[in-house]
Formats: structure tokens, sequence, C-alpha cells
């Protein structure tokens, strides 16, 4: 980019003053059809009821300067710069009655954000703030003003005009592109006629930025009126020294940027470079008029010439038309006839597209609206096989062989067409214009050419995910070998205290015993995967431990999903192994039968095959469930009746409990972690606890804001138990919450019991039914509480502490769910 | 005639000694550097680290596949892929071992998340961003579409969502195009 | 109101594959008047049962093949395959050899390699050296001109040579093929190849009696018949100038070469432009464009091969006609000049 090698020489351009021709390769000379439209003058189209403005491009969307119910007036921007783009304008004064999605020009017709206007007519404008004098004022702030009055390029690619005019090279020729090669399209052609003058202003405009040695103005030699109305312009103008006209051969896509510059220069532009590394900057003849008019009159770009042509329209010729123009509007004020009419087409007929919606409106890039009758345009006859003919190849302006890019482009294959460089393509057109077995070669290019972009976007997203995922591999094994070398450090030093303590004397035995409760937690509550302790030394104690850790890490996985054991690698992530696992059970799965999945989700601890298809669907329920859930809630009087016993209800908790089990690990591995604790507390799961506490202190920060939106008393809102009647509201709900989830884990429980009767189930039973008593036991007391306390104004606040709950709740299921998966150990 | 025999036999073994040598050596000589089958079996892989295939990974699955597991348990990567690694490995296509479904991208409902961080630690690729009960988000243009984050969700507010076509990702499906009717024939 | 949807571009040239078919087919009509007025009405027997088997063939294929009939059958490339592997063919060749080149045109050649637009070899020329390697008796068995026959042939004499082997007198198709003066006639290519085989140098061929028996001027004729044919084509754009150009140039200096290194041995460049199928060969089957090169360039070197290998297998091969086997040879080698020849794409590397 660095590199200026090609730099148009002194005698290039005293070539290209003399008005020297070059030619590109191919092109084609299909029927102008001109005469229809550049016969009358330019006409308004007038103000219509609404105007849709759209300010979306791509995918950025700008911040907005108005919002619905903002009165407008003509020019007044509507959103703030936003990187490269312009700025939007208001292009008549009124109302702004919504900012949403609307149809756009585009050949997708996708949806985009636009600003919508109901206008007053009465078309007022905002001030204008001239610069008569802008050969005074700096180019910078003149990009600026132009960037400011949303000025783009009006030929139809759209390209900002302030980036063109941005100095990134030193600029040795400015070309004004009035070719117009486009069939039916006479906007421009009209405009040099009759705004010959300010197009010239525009030009010097231009110069004062850029400082080009030489102007040119390129014109095919079909527009003989426009070129006498430039050359008068030119004669009566007094700074026309540098300013030339080109008259240039008839030849389609001769208007194209590349092939203008090479007509012109002789020059090509090196595909993936821009032309200004030649030193050159093409702008449209409209794009000129429109930096006359944004930087000395001051106005903002609000409206553009629109060739209407096409013989479904009985008045045809150019009008200049306000953005956000719906193409409706424009149809009915020029005399569609809507029978004749069988597409509307956006451009010309070699590259424009076909709009499906006429409430589109008309953007700043859409120089035709072209409505042919059937008959004039008719479908495109059946395609039949290439017979490599080479008319495209013959035709093709940028010397490519569309053959074999047709040939690739079916078969998919993008090396072989970045070999071809479809990315030359320009999608004139031409190609498929003089194909005689009539294949639509420009659609599948540009197919081909959408597939290329988003196997690249693919490609390099898979690139960034495979070195995010290295990196995080990376960094959790390290986090790995750290915590180990911790537990190192804190068993040796744990050791050294012993010693102190102890004279050496009982070490082993203490470590023993250590190991030996733990392995016997360990064995009794999850899956026997542990190796025999070393016995002679200390540290056998913090491997002892860590293994404990370890082998309830697997027995837990294996207990979430009951596949695990067959996992053929060691997973270092559960949700890695949770999918594994996922991915297993699906195609077991798929031997059963889904409605044995559905159905089982009642009985599903007993038959545990698809925990995948149960979860999601327990999800889906659970889901179901807290809406109902909250339904209720928004009800105090009728919360209680959340609490009865419901057979769908406890199906949806067993599922979920089902779901939750690795959650409910958690429980079972502070269990498992109680007797090291006595010795270490580095030994609990760091990773949990701190979730644990995250929870915790999720529900802490929702009961203060409960607290805080009825009382300004925070201090004890860590105490439910107490006696203040808001904090005994919630208290209520929470246990009410506690006490359903008391009885969905007691159905659970019957269920499991059922299927398979069991010694752990006992146990876990018993666990439960403490639980079960204690959560009455608060029931109790709260529900005294919130009888006599109820009032509207806690319903909020009851509806929070519900939310609380069921989050507790779930938590609690899970220990329970954690019983039902020991059964069926 | 058994001398022109034996001299027939004598000729061609002279022969076969000949060109085995010359091959024996070319081998050696004019050896291609091939490039570890692991990495470029890994590069044809989506990359979303999703655990479909009962591996804990792209990587790991590349290496079982280079070690003769079966090519066709990459349901993100599809037919393509599945067709890529076929034809990198030499063997015959197989039906794909699970669903092909568009791509889908993680998303998570705000206001109901807790801040517990679950998901962040089971995405793989560090794509969700947030910290402990801080709101978390997806890091749209990072996150694969693996679901590894669905499950853990303590409070189920991950939803996978599919891409959303804009003007950008279009594919240029008019999809009336009449010629096009023809071709298929 | 729901519009149609299309690509761009909207509008197209009139121009489609039928029409130009048709316009190669009525391009060939010079050339088959003065090959009927040379040679009898025999040839539009042969290219009728040529045109009838071609379309049969390839609707029986299509059918096959389960691909459309009608609309594959309109594009004419069935016809123009069928009426060149007619022409090619001595007019009074038995019916059966029309019938199987034609056969093999289209089944073998074409339909097999996926129909129109993927055979790699030209149908009319694959099915010529087919029976040409085949029948050898019956594709070398040209009649004299028809001021050189011994009896006046009528129409029905022909027809009903072609499809039993006598005429209505009686006569066989090889005692026709001798001329008032006793000699068995062939073309002026076989003639000099025989005649060089004796020991004759080209001088004394060309000014023997059975040269000029041999009907040359007839020859002569219908090449130009073609070249006019030819020229209409090109200045209809139907075919580029391209590989005719090159071809023809290519004959001109490959032959005067070696007219010129041995002049009794090889015949002399306007010899060898105007016998055989030499114009036929230019205009209508190096530029089949399926079977073609693609690219500018490629089609300049394809026509210079061509014509290189002609002129080398006429005056140094076994055969009297190289033009088959010449284009056959450059049609193999299509995918490789195709893939070295392409054109500076725009502002791309040189």
């Amino acid at each position: 980019m660095t590199d200026k090698f090609n730099l148009l020489s002194d005698e290039q351009l005293a070539n290209i003053s003399s008005g020297k021709l070059w030619n590109f390769h191919g092109g084609v000379h299909p029927q102008e059809n001109k005469l229809q439209s550049n016969q009358s003058a330019i006409r308004d189209a007038g103000i219509p009821a609404t105007l849709v403005i759209p300010i979306q491009h791509k995918t950025h969307v700008p911040e907005l300067l108005v919002k619905v119910g903002d009165t407008v007036l003509k020019g007044q921007p509507l959103t703030k710069v936003y990187g490269a783009l312009v700025v939007q304008h208001a292009s008549s004064s009124g109302v702004v009655v919504a900012i949403e999605n609307r149809p756009s020009l585009h050949p997708s017709g996708l949806d985009m954000l636009s600003v919508v206007i109901q206008t007053d007519g009465l078309d007022r404008s905002v001030e204008a703030r001239r610069i008569p004098a802008y050969q005074d004022v700096e180019p910078a702030l003149l990009i600026d003003k132009i960037q400011q009055l949303g000025v783009i390029g009006l030929g139809g690619a759209g390209f900002p005009t302030h980036l063109k005019l941005m100095p990134h090279a030193e600029i040795k020729l400015l070309l004004i592109n009035a070719a117009e090669c486009e069939p039916y399209i006479t906007a421009d052609d009209r405009l040099i006629q009759e705004q010959a003058i300010e197009m010239i202003d525009g030009i010097n405009v231009l110069e004062h930025i850029l400082q080009p040695q030489l102007t040119v103005i390129a014109i095919e030699d079909n527009k003989k009126d426009a070129i006498s109305a430039l050359q008068k312009a030119l004669q009566n103008h007094p700074k026309n020294k540098n300013i030339k006209i080109t008259i240039i051969p008839t030849i389609y896509p001769s208007g194209s940027a590349k092939q203008l510059i090479e007509i012109i220069t002789g020059e090509q532009t090196p595909i993936g470079h821009h032309a200004s590394e030649l030193g050159i900057v093409m702008l449209n003849v409209g794009t000129a008029v429109a930096v006359k008019e944004a930087v000395i009159d001051g106005k903002a770009l609000t409206s553009r010439i629109v060739t209407l042509t096409g013989d479904s329209l009985q008045k045809k010729g150019n009008v200049s038309v306000r953005i956000g123009t719906p193409i409706q509007y424009l149809l009915d004020r020029f005399w569609v006839n809507t029978n004749a009419l069988n597409q509307i087409i956006i451009g010309g007929p070699m590259m424009g597209f076909t709009v499906e919606n006429p409430a589109a409106p008309v953007t700043k890039i859409c120089n035709c609206i072209l409505a042919p009758t059937a008959k004039e345009m008719p479908p495109a006859k059946p395609e039949m096989p290439c017979i490599r003919c080479s008319e495209c190849a013959e035709a093709c302006p940028a010397n490519l062989l569309p053959q074999q890019l047709l040939w690739y482009s079916k078969s998919q294959d993008h090396d072989k067409l970045n070999d071809y460089n479809l990315s030359a393509c320009i999608e004139c057109g031409a190609c498929a214009y003089v194909c005689p077995s009539h294949i639509p070669l420009v659609e599948y290019y540009r197919i081909a050419k959408a597939e290329i972009r988003t196997a690249q976007e693919e490609a390099k997203k898979a690139e960034i995910a495979r070195i995010r995922h290295e990196k995080r591999e990376a960094r959790l094994a390290q986090a790995k070998i750290d915590r180990q070398a911790k537990h190192k450090q804190a068993a040796e030093k744990r050791k050294a205290q012993l010693k102190e303590k102890n004279g050496g004397e009982d070490l082993i035995a203490a470590a023993l015993a250590r190991a030996k409760a733990k392995k016997a937690n360990a064995s009794e509550t999850q899956s026997e995967t542990e190796q025999p302790v070393k016995k002679n030394d200390a540290v056998a104690a913090a491997i002892a431990r860590a293994k404990a850790k370890k082998a309830a890490q697997a027995g837990n996985i294996g207990e979430t999903q009951q596949s695990t054991e067959t996992a053929p690698a060691t997973p270092k992530n559960p949700a890695v192994a949770a999918a594994i696992a996922r991915a297993k059970a699906k195609k077991a799965a798929q031997a059963g039968n889904i409605d044995d999945a559905q159905q089982s989700t009642e009985t599903t601890p007993a038959t545990p095959k698809n925990p995948a298809v149960a979860a999601a669907i327990a999800r889906a329920k659970a889901k179901k469930a807290a809406q109902a859930e909250k339904a209720t809630a928004s009800d105090p009087a009728e919360e209680t009746s959340t609490v009865n016993v419901d057979p769908k209800k406890a199906a949806i908790a067993a599922a979920v409990a089902r779901a939750k089990a690795k959650k409910a690990a958690q429980a079972e591995k502070a269990t498992a972690s109680d007797p090291a604790e006595e010795t270490s507390t580095v030994n609990v799961d760091p990773k949990k606890a701190a979730i644990a506490a995250a929870v915790a202190r999720a529900k802490a920060k929702k009961a203060a804001q409960a607290e805080k939106a009825t009382a300004s008393d925070p201090t004890e809102e860590t105490s439910t138990v107490s006696t203040d009647p808001k904090k005994a509201a919630i208290a209520a709900a929470i246990a009410r919450a506690k006490a359903k989830k008391a009885e969905r884990s007691e159905q659970v429980e019957k269920v499991t019991q059922q299927a398979e009767p069991d010694n752990s189930a006992v146990i876990a039973e018993r666990k439960k039914r403490k639980q079960q008593a204690q959560l009455q036991k608060q029931q109790a007391v709260a529900e005294q509480v919130t009888e006599a306390e109820l009032s509207p104004a806690e319903i909020k606040k009851a509806k929070i502490a519900a939310a609380v709950a069921r989050a507790k709740a779930k938590k609690v299921q899970n220990s329970v769910s954690q019983a039902e998966n020991e059964e069926q150990k | 005639m058994i001398s022109s025999i034996a001299l027939a036999v004598f000729a061609l073994a002279c022969l076969a000694a000949v060109f085995g040598a010359l091959l024996g050596y070319s081998s050696i000589r004019f050896k291609v550097k091939a490039e570890p089958i692991v990495e470029e079996l890994d590069a044809m892989l989506p990359q979303t680290q999703c655990g479909q295939c009962g591996y804990p990974g792209c990587k790991p699955y590349a290496q079982a596949i280079a070690n003769g597991e079966d090519i066709n348990k990459c349901p993100p990567g599809g037919d393509a892929v599945m067709r890529q690694l076929a034809e990198r490995m030499g063997v015959e296509p197989q039906q794909l071992d699970g669903e092909e479904k568009p791509k889908l991208i993680a998303f998570i409902r705000e206001d109901e998340c807790i801040g517990c961080t679950k998901c962040i630690q089971a995405c793989p690729v560090d794509a969700i961003m947030g910290a402990t009960r801080q709101m978390h988000t997806v890091i749209t243009d990072e996150c694969t579409g693996c679901e590894l984050c669905v499950a853990p969700c303590p409070t189920d507010c991950i939803d996978m969502l599919p891409i959303e076509i804009t003007t950008q990702n279009w594919q240029w499906n008019l999809q009336r195009i009449p010629t096009k009717i023809n071709t298929e024939l | 109101m729901a519009f149609i949807n299309a690509s761009s571009p909207h509008q197209r040239t009139y121009r489609s594959t039928t029409q130009i078919m048709l316009w190669v087919m009525a391009c060939l009509i010079p050339g088959i008047a003065i090959q009927s007025y040379f040679f009898g009405f025999a040839n539009l027997i042969q290219i009728s049962i040529a045109v009838i088997v071609a379309l049969l063939a390839e609707a029986i294929i299509l059918k096959i093949r389960k691909r459309p009939i009608i609309n594959t059958l309109k594009d004419g490339s069935a016809l123009v395959t069928g009426i060149l592997i007619a022409i090619a063919i001595p007019p009074l060749a038995p019916w059966w050899v029309a019938v199987i080149g034609t056969l093999f045109a289209i089944i073998f050649v074409k339909q097999l390699y996926g129909g129109l637009g993927q055979n790699i070899f030209n149908p009319a020329m694959a099915a010529y050296v087919l029976l040409l390697i085949s029948f050898p008796v019956q594709m070398t068995t040209w009649l004299p001109m028809e001021s050189l026959h011994p009896f006046s042939i009528s129409f029905m004499d022909q027809l009903n040579a072609v499809f039993t082997g006598h005429t209505l007198d009686g006569y066989t198709v090889s005692q026709l093929t001798v001329s008032i003066d006793g000699l068995t006639m062939a073309t002026p290519l076989d003639t000099v190849k025989n005649s060089l085989k004796a020991g004759l140098t080209t001088t004394e061929i060309f000014d023997s009696a059975i040269f000029n028996a041999s009907s040359s001027q007839a020859i002569l004729w219908v090449n130009i018949g073609f070249l006019i044919g030819g020229a209409v084509l090109l200045a209809k754009r139907i075919i580029l100038w391209m590989i005719p150009i090159s071809f023809l140039a290519g004959v001109t200096i490959f032959s005067f070469i070696a007219y010129a290194y041995q002049p009794d041995l090889n015949g002399s460049p306007m010899f060898h432009l105007f016998s055989g199928a030499t114009m036929l060969g230019a205009f209508f089957i190096l530029t089949d464009p399926v079977s073609a090169a693609t690219t500018v360039k490629g089609r300049i070197i394809f026509g210079l091969l061509i014509a290189f290998l002609m002129v080398l297998i006429r005056n140094v091969g076994g055969y009297p006609d190289a033009i088959a086997f010449a284009v056959l040879l450059g049609n193999m080698c299509v995918p490789l000049i195709d893939y070295y020849t392409q054109p500076k794409v725009y502002g791309g590397r040189a």
C-alpha cells in the first residue's frame, strides 16, 4: 500500500489531457432505451405522506438524535456520525411517528431500522450554513461538512464521498463520471443538461479539496445535449483551465469505475487496491452537485434525481425525489399501469435488482426505478447447458473466464474460483447478457461470492475459536498445577505444624486416620475409584484428599449423566463431559422412541437412558411451571394454592432434579469434604464455593432490593426470621416455596422408591424428612405473620421473594436428586 | 529352451533389482515432509469444541480420527466437513452420526442471569463475559454454538438462537429464479 | 401485488443456442449444394439418414438419462452433428455406415460424456475416425465426378446403392467408382498418397490423368463452398475468427515448409488448403465450441496445433486425410491449452 508504483506520470496526464482514449476488454451494446426519459425536464416528485428513512447500514446502527414524537425539519440530522457512515437527515418537515424495522431497498428486501416521518406538507427547512468562500476553508473541514451533510456517491454504489476525499495519496486526476452506460437511465444526463453550472461549482469545490493536476469529465457520446450544455457551462465559467471534457464511445459498462479509468488513463486498478493509489479519484456528476449543495449552500443531501421509466409508467422522465419516499407513491403519481407491471427494477436493466415490496423507500443509491411490462423485459428463458462458446469471455470487461467461473461456482470449488479471480468480477452482467444458453451467470457468481465470504468468515471464526480454546486449556492446566503446588505447600506447612505439636510421633497415624475417614465418606457417597493411600508420609494425606476430590468429580459426572464411564478420554471440563454424555444419550434415545422419553419424565430416574431429551423436556416444563408460578405469585392470596400437590409439578420436579443433578454433586462434595475440612479448608473446591457464595450474594442483594423498595432499613437484611412484618413476608414466601419444593421432592422420592427400593433411599429419605420438618416449622411461623400483614404494597416484594425462593428450591431439590442418584448406584 | 527362460528370468530379476533400488533411493531422497495429519484434520473441524463427537474438543477428535476413529461424528461440521475428512483419510463418506442443525449462537436473557459464572466455566472458547454476581453476556462473534453453557445454567436463561440474517450474510437466495428449475432436471 | 424477483441482467440478447446451430446449418448449404452438384444427390440421402438417427438416438438417451427431451432436441446440436457426419462419409457408402457413425457420435461421444457442452471430443470427427478404421473400404470409396461417370446414375440408382449396395441396373458401388478411363477412383489425397508410394513425385502426380480424374476439381469447389459458408459465419459472429484463421494460416505455413523442404514428396500449400476437408474443418469442425479451446490465445494455439498435426499426418502418416485425427488430438490438448493461456484479469498480475 505504501508503494506508489502506479501513480500517474505527467506524461500520462498529458496524454489524458489531450483526449487520448484507451479500450477495455469486452463490453456489450445493449439497446439504450434512453429516449423515453431524457426528453422532459426534471420534475419534483412532491412530498409523500410518510417518509421512511433507513438509518441502518449493513449491521451498523448509528446513534439516533431523534425519538418518536419529535418534530423534525427538512435537513435536520437524524443520526450522529457513526464510524465512516454519513449522517442521515430528514428529507421533509414533519413528526417522527416510528423508529422501527421497515422493508429496505436491498435485493434481499430485509427489514432495516428506519425513521418514519409523518410529513406536514410545509417542507420547512433547517437554516442552511453556507460557506460561499470555501476557498479559504481547510479541506479537512469541508470533508467533515460533507460527511455531516450526508453526501455519498450517487452513481449507484453509494460509497461515502468523504472517504474518497480523504487525502491518502497524491491526487493527480479527478475523474467525473458522466458516462451513465446503463440502458434506460438518464438521471445524470438530465442533471448535466439542467445543472451544468452547479456541477462545475461542485467540481471546483472538489478541486479545492483534492488539488488534482487535471480534472476530466468523461461522458458517453450518446448524450449530445448534455455535452453541449457542459461545454457552454465551461466556457462561461471562469476557472476552467484544468477541466477537460472527454467524450467516450458508448459501450457498456464504460461507466464502471475500473473500466472508465482504463478508458481514460489506460491504467488498470490493481486487484485489491484502490484507484486513489493511481492518483485518481472518481466521482459521479450527481455527487459533484451534491457536494456543491453541501459546501456552498450548506444543504444536506435530502433528495436525488431518479429516472422513472419502463413501459408500465404512463409518465416517464426524471424526477427529484426526497430520500425515503416510498416507491409505491412514485408509481401512483406517475401513473403506473398496474396490470402490465410485473417487476420493479431498481437501477438499470443490466445491474439493477428487483424489489418485491413497493413500500420500500427511495434511498441515495436509487438512480432509476424501472417498471417494465412483461413484453418489455420478458422473464429469463430456461437455462440450457453451456456450450463453451466463450461469448461471455469475449464480453467480460474484467477479462475473466466466465465459463470456468460458472463451472467452479456450481461445484463450489472456492480455491479454483479464487484462482480464476472471481473477486475481480464487477457483476456488470455482460456475460449473462450475451449467453446464448441463457445462463444467469451473474447470479451464480453472486451466490458463490456470498458463499466464499461466509466460508472465509467461518474459517476465521473457527481459527479464533481454536486459539481461544487452546489458550483456555493452557490456562486451566496452569491453574491446576498452581493449585496442586499450593496444596502441597499447605500440606507441608501442616506437616511442620503437626511436627511442632506432636513431636512427629503420631504423624502417620493422624494422616492415616484422615485418609481413612475421607475414604469412607467417599466410598459411601461416591464411586469407588480411589487408590490405596500411601501410609508412610504426611504428604499422602494431601494426595489422598486430592484423589478423593478427583474421584468425587468423576463420580459426580458419572452420576449426572450415567454414561461417562465409557467416555474415551478423561474430560477436563464437566460441561464437555455433559455434552459428550448428551451426544451418547441422544444416540441411545434414537433406539427408544420419543413418546417413551416424554412419558419417562415421571419415571426417568429409573430409566435414565435419555437424560438429554428428558432434561430438555424438563427444562421446558420447568419454564412453563415458572410462568404459572409467576402468575399465581402476583396474587398473594392464591399463592398458597401452588403448595398443593400437583402430579404434573412432581413430574417436573423429577426432571428438573435430574437435569440439575450436577449441581447436586456440590452438596455431596460439601459433605465429602467435611472431614477434610477439619484439617484444611483449602480442600473445599474453591470453584464450587465461589459459586455458592455468588448465589448467596445474589440472593442477599435481591433481598436487599426488595427491602429497599419498601423500607429504609437495610441493616438487618440478612435475617429472614426477623419480626419485621415485611421481612416476615419474604420469609413466608421463601418458606412456601421451600414447602412446595419439599412436596415435590417427596413425590420424586416416592417415584424413585417405587422404581428401585434401596438402602440408600432410606438414608436419603431420612435426610429429606428432617429438612421437610424444618421447613414446615419455618412455614408455620412465617404464615402467621403473612396472614396478618398482607397488603397490596407488598405484592411486588412477595414476587421477588418467590423468585428467590424458587432459586433456593431448585438448589435444595438438587440435593434431593442427589439422593435419587445415590439410589440408582 | 531352458537357457532362454533362465535368461529372461535373470533379466527381469536384474530389472527388478535396479528399479527397486531406484525407488528405494528416491523414497528416501525425495521424501515429502508430510504435514502432521492431526493438525490438518483439526483445521478441517469447525472448532466448536462442543464434544458431540464424544471427545473433549476438536483436537482430540482429530487425533482420534488419525488413529482410525469414524469420520462422521461431527454434526456441527455437517456433511461438508465429513466429506473433507473422508477425502483426507481416504475412506468412504459415511452417513452423518447426528443431525446437521443450522448454526446457532447462545444468548443470555440478561435479566434472568444471577451471575453464577457457571456458563463462563463451561464455555470452551471463553466467549462469555461476566463476573461473579455480575450479569453475564455472550460475545456473539466468539460463540461457536456448542451449547455447553445451556445445561449448567441454574436459571435456564441461556437460549440458542439462529444467527440473524442480515444484508451482510444474506446468500443471494432469490429462490425464485425460474431458470434454476431447468438445471436441476 | 407480488412482483417477479429476478437476477440481473434483466435484458438479454436474442441470440440463442438454437439460432447458432441454425446458422451453422444454413452456412453448410453452399458446400453441400456443390457436393450434390458434382457427386449426385446421394449426400442428401446420407444427411437424411444421419439426421433422423441422430435425433432418435439423442431422444432415447435423454429419455434414459431423464433429461428434458424436447428442449434439448430444440438446441439443434444433434442435427449439426448428424449433418457433419453425413458430409464426411462417401455419398454412396452403405446406409449402415451413416447409422453406426451417428449412433457412436451421439451416444458414446456426446451423451455418455454428459450431453451438450460436456464432450471432450468432437462427435462428428470421433465417429469419422471410428468408421474410417472399422470400414476402410466403404469409407474410401468415392465416386468420380458425375461428368466422368461411365454410366448415368440416377437419383434412384444412388438411393438403391446406398440401401442395397447395387444400382437399379445391378452395378455394385465399386464398379461405379471406375471412371471412363477404366481407372479406379479415389479422393485426390488418396491418389497422391498411393502414387507417392508407387514412387512418383508430386509434380508427376499432379500432371497425371489419374489425378485429374480423381475429382480434384470437384473437391476444390466443395472446399470453396464451405469457405463461403464459413465466411458468412465469421461475418455473423457465429464463430470467432481465432480458430479458422490460425488453422488456415497454420496449414499454409506448415505445408509450405514441407513443400519447400521436399517439393517432390509434399503437396503445395494450395493443394493442402483446397483438398480433403480442410475448409469444412476450419469453419465447421474445429470451431465446435464444446471441444475447442476457449481462451483467445488458446484458440490460436489450438488452430495451429491441428494444422501442424494435419499437415504432418497428410505428408508423413499412413492415412490420406488427417483432419479427423488432428482434431481429436487437438481436443485432447484443450484442457491443457486452456489452463496455460488464461488471460490477464483486469488489474491482475501480468
